[in-house]
Formats: C-alpha cells, structure tokens, sequence
C-alpha cells in the first residue's frame, strides 16, 4: 500500500514539475556560480579589469531604439526611423535538416520541403539569400549535379527558372512557394539551381521591401521544395551537402 | 464483500492516475522532441546608423536569441557590403573592413564560438573605433551571426545552417556635416492605363514611381512629399520614406500613405521635394497624369454594344415572324 502511495506521490510530483515551467528572466548573465538578472548596465564607467589578473563580465552600451545626439562627436541611431518598433528581426526554419532517406531512380517524387518563417519586426524589408557549400556529394566523392531544364525549356537554371516535369530530367534543384517569393517560381510549379559557393553569390529565395508593398511586423511563410532525380548510372552512396540560409533586413 | 469491491475501485483509479501520468508525460516529452527540428533566431537592431569623427569609438547592445527549442553554437563575424539593388538589399562582399569592430563582451570576442542555449539571449556589446587620420567617407557592413551546423546522422541529405544579421551604416566625418548630394533620376507614374499616356483609370490609386540617386560623398535619407492638386482644388500629401540613399547607388524611394480618394477625376498636378535627411525643398520634380473612368466608359460601351445587339437581333426576329 505504501509502496504505492508513493508511486502516486511520484507521479503527481512529475506531473507538477513537467507543467510548472520556470519563470525565466528576459535576459541574464549566469554561469555555476552566478546569476545576473540584469546585466545591462548602462551607466558603466570603463570596464574594470586588469591585464592577466581578472575580466569582470558587465555590458554596458545603447539599447534604446532611437536618435541619440550627442556634442561628443559622434550620433547613434538604432532600428528604422520610420518603424516605432523594438520588436526583433526573427528568422526560423523547420526541419533543421532535409533527410531524403534513399532515392528513387528516374521520379521526381524524391522531394523534401523546409518552411521559412520571418516576422521583419523593427526591419523596414528584408531579404532570404540560399546557397549551397557544394554539389551533393558522397563519401567516395561522386556527386549529384545541379539540375539541368526540361528538353525543349531553354532556361538557363543558374539565372532563370525553368520547368521540370520530365523524369529524364536529372539533378537536384528547388522550388518556392508562399509569401514574398521571387515570381519566376510561378506558384512553385518552375525550378532553380542553388547557387554553389563559394564562386556563385547566393540567390534570394524570399522577401519583401516597403516599396513592393512589405508591411513591417508581419509574420512571412514559404516553403522550398527541394527536389532530386537520378538516373541508374548514379554512383551508391549516401550524398550530402550544407544548405546555408542568410535572412538580412533591408537598409 | 462491498469493502473488496471499493477496494477494487480504488486500486483501478490509482492505476489510471498512473497511465494518465506517465501518457502525459510521454506526449510531452515526444512533442518536444518534434519541435526540435525547427531553428529559430532573432536580432536586435535590425540596422544601426552611426555617424562619428575620426578618434572616436561608441558601443552599441546587440541582442541575439535562440527562439528554438535546441541549443546552438554560433560563430559571428563583420562583413562589408554594397548595394544589390535598388530596393535596399544588400550583397555581401568578400572583401575585409579595417579592423574597427570588436566584441566588448569579458567572455566574448568577435568570430569566437559560442553557444547560446534553447530560449536564451546573448547580448553583445559592439564596440566602433575609428582611428585618427581615418578617411572620411561611408563604410557599410553587417554584423552577422552564423549556426554551426551540427552532425547529421540521417541519409542522403542536406544539413542546413542560419546566417542572421544586422547591418551597419557608418559614416566617418570630422564636421559631423558631411557633403550630401542628390540627383531625381526619375519622377513618373507607375500604373498606366494608355501605354506611356501619363493616364490612370479613376478607380485606381497612382503609385509613384520615385528612383533618387546619391551624388555625394555621404548617405542621406530624403526627408519630404509627393503632393498631387487636382482640378477641384483637392490636395493629396504623401511623406516620402526616410530611405537610406548609400554613396553612388540609386534607390526607390516610396511613400508612407497612398492617396485617400476613391475616385479621382481630370488632371493632377504632381509635385515631389524633399530635402536630405532636414524637411526641405531642395530637390523637386513635377508631372502631371490624368484620371479618367476608363473601366466605367469601357462598360457603358460595352453595354450599349450589347443592348444594340440584341435589339437587332429582335428586330430580326420581329421581321422573320
């Protein structure tokens, strides 16, 4: 009886531990021995520390947005001028990776999505650049190239977008759909080369400016569908790449 | 016999408390399992416009946080950059800019890896220091914040990492009053009905079509109006963007408000001006476009076209019976 008593006290224990979140501060300094809940100081006066004897973490700086002026020979002003905003510019991505598991030869159903979020919060426009640290690549060195277009599509993938509906059509290459994605991808139905660095500047795959319309903290959503087709004289091995995604806010 | 009974009860809500526990606990834990494929980041400022002399040094607070649910290293660095269009976007460049950029963090240098755990904010404090005898002129870059990406276990893939950054806009003079200069490369509308016609259709709003060109040796924001008088002595005020212009690049600069008419009639007369970063008007440009009811004429022909069809077609019949 007692033993399961305890059970149900354990239990209930679990329960309230799992539920009961921890109310986290904003923003702290902490380390094994130290706990800083406001480690933004900005009325510092130099930072005390003395060579090879100690280095004293304090913060100090501008946080406020904002035009500060000052006789002292410089101005400072922080965040868009026209957005009275201090909400961040944020950036997410889902999945982390793209686990194409094992590939089918000759369809174009080998296809992975990852989903862009942007919120420009304070940011007046921004822009999402890709690029690719190299073709897919295997372990032996063979690799999967960038897609080529469709016989009879005379797009150039490396700077235009073309269509891909032929299951002779090999390579890897990728679509955009959603918010604030480039036109030429047509509702996600043509298809484009990552850029390959580090000789190919990265391509922007999504983003908006005040001047085509972007309304500052809204929330943005578009998927890339990225797509791999290969024919049977492809070489086994397991291919792999880094996809790099570069969100930066307009100027 | 009722007592085993109630015992019995008993016994089975203890046990389905237990199920409940342990299934709660195990969904929990599952879905935080899931959401830790996503990645997600966030700064602040977005951009920092500094203007300082030569000997000089200022510190500004950068904010960088992990929004996601799994711990991430990062590794930051200082990249210059130019125009990529004339929407605001930048292109990063290869180049390095004069070591001015440091970390003034105690644990922190600039480029030094770090980890910033799950829900977390690391705050830096980015310290400019531009030395005498520095030119005066425009530098431009951006402080940017990069994932290392971690191990990828799965088959054949790709592993993605996260670039996010803040740009920098720094402007090194001694006066504090640098040279500015601007040039109105094109004032025109953008939505016209009759090819080049400067005519709108009356139902539709103009947009304007404003590209201003830097000339001088420092940036500048326009600071002033698009104002169009129609006929009737209607006056529509639109304040321009304070955009950034950047040295030797031209910008598109658009309007805060759009013209609050729903119908617009005859000629308007357009006027833009703008100062340089102070309400002036320095720089002006003129046009004048047309609003007619091209949509409304075109259905009343329409209309008319159809309404004698058929009365001919009536006619005909009329005869034929």
């Amino acid at each position: 009886m007692k033993l399961k008593i305890s059970v149900l006290v354990f239990g209930f224990m679990l329960l309230v531990l799992s539920l009961a979140h921890p109310v986290g501060a904003v923003s702290s300094v902490s380390s094994d021995n130290y706990q800083i809940d406001w480690p933004n100081l900005n009325m510092g006066a130099g930072l005390p520390s003395a060579e090879g004897v100690y280095k004293l973490g304090v913060t100090t700086g501008q946080t406020a947005p904002g035009f500060y002026e000052y006789t002292d020979g410089y101005r400072i002003r922080a965040g868009f001028q026209y957005i009275h905003s201090i909400i961040p510019f944020s950036f997410s991505l889902s999945p982390v990776n793209l686990n194409f598991g094992t590939l089918s030869v000759g369809v174009l159903t080998n296809e992975q999505t990852i989903t862009l979020t942007v919120n420009s919060g304070s940011a007046g426009g921004y822009q999402v650049k890709a690029q690719e640290n190299d073709l897919l690549t295997s372990n032996a060195n063979s690799t999967i190239a960038d897609t080529t277009c469709d016989t009879g599509d005379t797009c150039d993938h490396d700077t235009d977008f073309g269509t891909w509906t032929d299951t002779s059509t090999y390579g890897f290459g990728y679509t955009m759909t959603g918010d604030d994605v480039p036109s030429g991808f047509s509702s996600g139905t043509k298809f484009r080369n990552l850029a390959d660095a580090p000789g190919e500047d990265p391509v922007k795959v999504m983003g908006k400016t005040p001047v085509e319309g972007h309304q500052a903290g809204k929330g943005k959503i578009a998927t890339m569908s990225a797509r791999i087709n290969i024919s049977s004289t492809q070489a086994a091995g397991t291919y792999r790449n880094i996809l790099t995604f570069i969100a930066i806010p307009t100027f | 016999m009722q007592k085993v009974k109630l015992h019995s009860k008993i016994q089975n809500f203890k046990f389905l408390i237990v199920i409940f526990i342990f299934s709660f606990l195990f969904l929990n834990l599952a879905t935080k399992a899931t959401q830790a494929q996503s990645l997600s980041l966030s700064i602040w400022p977005p951009l920092l416009e500094v203007m300082m002399q030569p000997g000089k040094s200022i510190t500004q607070v950068y904010k960088l946080k992990n929004n996601g649910e799994t711990d991430l290293a990062f590794t930051s660095s200082i990249v210059p950059f130019k125009p990529a269009d004339e929407l605001g976007n930048i292109k990063l460049e290869n180049s390095r800019l004069p070591p001015w950029f440091s970390f003034q963090n105690a644990n922190l240098d600039l480029s030094q890896k770090f980890l910033l755990k799950a829900g977390e904010t690391q705050e830096v404090v980015l310290k400019i220091k531009v030395p005498e005898q520095t030119l005066e002129k425009d530098y431009h870059a951006t402080l940017l914040f990069e994932t290392i990406p971690g191990v990828f276990l799965g088959q054949s893939g790709m592993q993605t990492q996260a670039k996010i950054g803040s740009n920098i806009l720094l402007t090194v003079s001694q006066s504090g009053q640098p040279l500015k200069k601007a040039e109105i490369v094109k004032f025109a509308i953008r939505n016209l009905k009759i090819r080049q016609l400067p005519i709108i259709d009356s139902f539709t709003k103009p947009q304007f079509l404003l590209r201003i060109k830097n000339t001088g040796p420092a940036l500048f924001k326009p600071a002033g109006a698009i104002t169009a008088s129609g006929w009737f002595g209607q006056k529509y005020v639109l304040n321009l963007l304070p955009e950034n212009v950047l040295v030797n690049s031209t910008r598109l600069v658009g309007c805060e408000n759009q013209i609050d008419a729903k119908f617009l009639l005859g000629p308007y007369k357009t006027k833009v001006e703008f100062g340089l970063d102070t309400l002036e008007t320095d720089y002006s440009a003129e046009i004048t476009f047309f609003a007619l009811p091209i949509k409304f004429i075109l259905g009343i022909i329409i209309a008319v076209v159809v309404i004698w069809f058929v009365k001919a077609k009536l006619g005909v019949d009329k005869r034929l019976l």
